[in-house]
């Protein structure tokens, strides 16, 4: 048994020894950029829903306030849901940073399961909660907004969000769909894992 | 990173980059550029991951958990495919076999039989192949060695099947 591939272990060991290597390469350089470039991800989706927030805030809380309850409701809604959703963005940074890739395999497995699921999670019931909230919140401010604004603008705005909202829901069913995959595949792994 | 750091990492890698583009090669299935590719990624998390050594395992064995995990996640990577088509499988073999002598061939052989196996199974005849002690092996994988006995002998008899009929 001991001994059974012997000869393998030689090729393999001969392979490994024979293999030349030179420090040709600024690892310094490299684990920055590329860790730059991992954060520019990361926090892509965050810079892009705060300048929304900033937007909204500016435009319908500094510059055009809404008086009415149902129009400050709106806003609340809208910033409330995008704030929610920073938030959750957050959370989810931090937790694919809690994965180390010195744990064990099958910790390493379970760990990565565990983030997939999250992130599936927030890509299914939390995203679509949030678009239909934030909508409600749209709707809320056309009251008050058709009161400043001619009708046709106002129909305008209240027609152009099915449209938004259809293709909203084809992005996030792409991104369900993405989720399940890669959560599927690790799911598969982890059983490989425990099969032994 | 500091200076000791660095002459630290720039040690590791003259030790330990032969063994660990050895290992990607054979779980990509010989591919040797997507290996390099590879061996690049793990030796980036290697870097990351240097001023967090706490000394539980020794130095091999930390590498070994980086690069199985590296291995693993690199398959997952948007538009990775689990392998190469058997054409280019073939391509490589007919490739190694104009150029190179016995030994390599024999190698080339091996890597294309470790290929045929489960990912998971890749990995682990590896360590097995660069006489990694069981429980090393049982550690990087995080399974217990005696469960790691059952399915090293499976996979041993799995190996000498593909050689024997390869040969």
């Amino acid at each position: 048994m001991q001994d059974e591939l012997f000869e393998l272990k030689q090729s393999w060991k001969k392979e490994q020894s024979d293999a030349k290597e030179t420090m040709h390469k600024d690892w310094s350089k490299q684990a920055t950029a590329k860790r730059n470039a991992s954060l520019v991800s990361q926090y892509s989706t965050i810079v892009i829903l705060s300048c929304t927030v900033l937007l909204i805030y500016l435009f319908l809380v500094r510059w055009y306030p809404y008086s009415t309850v149902a129009g400050k409701t709106g806003v609340g809604l809208m910033i409330g849901t995008l704030l929610i959703r920073i938030l959750i963005e957050v959370f989810s940074i931090q937790k694919a940073r809690s994965i180390k890739t010195w744990l064990s395999a099958e910790a390493y497995t379970k760990a990565t399961i565990r983030y997939r699921s999250f992130r599936k999670f927030v890509h299914g019931p939390v995203t679509i909660s949030i678009v239909v909230i934030y909508l409600v919140g749209f709707y809320l401010l056309m009251p008050e907004f058709s009161r400043h604004a001619p009708l046709w603008l106002t129909v305008l705005c209240c027609a152009s969000v099915p449209p938004g909202a259809f293709i909203m829901i084809q992005q996030i069913r792409k991104g369900i769909k993405k989720e399940m995959a890669i959560l599927q595949d690790w799911i598969k792994l982890n059983a490989m894992l425990g099969s032994q | 990173m500091s200076r000791q750091f660095s002459d630290l990492f720039d040690q590791l890698y003259r030790e330990y980059a032969p063994m660990v583009k050895q290992v990607c090669t054979g779980f990509l299935n010989g591919d040797r550029a997507l290996a390099e590719d590879l061996a690049h990624d793990v030796f980036i998390n290697v870097w990351n991951a240097l001023s967090k050594f706490r000394g539980e395992a020794n130095y091999k064995t930390w590498i070994y958990r980086i690069t199985v995990n590296s291995c693993l996640q690199y398959l997952r990577k948007p538009g990775m495919k689990a392998g190469l088509a058997p054409e280019q499988l073939e391509n490589i073999r007919d490739q190694d076999t104009e150029a190179t002598v016995k030994g390599k061939e024999q190698v080339s052989e091996l890597y294309r039989a470790i290929g045929q196996l489960a990912e998971v199974d890749r990995l682990i005849i590896m360590m097995v192949l660069d006489e990694l002690e069981y429980d090393q092996i049982a550690s990087v994988m995080g399974v217990s060695e005696a469960t790691l006995r059952v399915k090293i002998h499976r996979i041993k008899q799995r190996i000498k099947n593909i050689l024997s009929h390869a040969g």
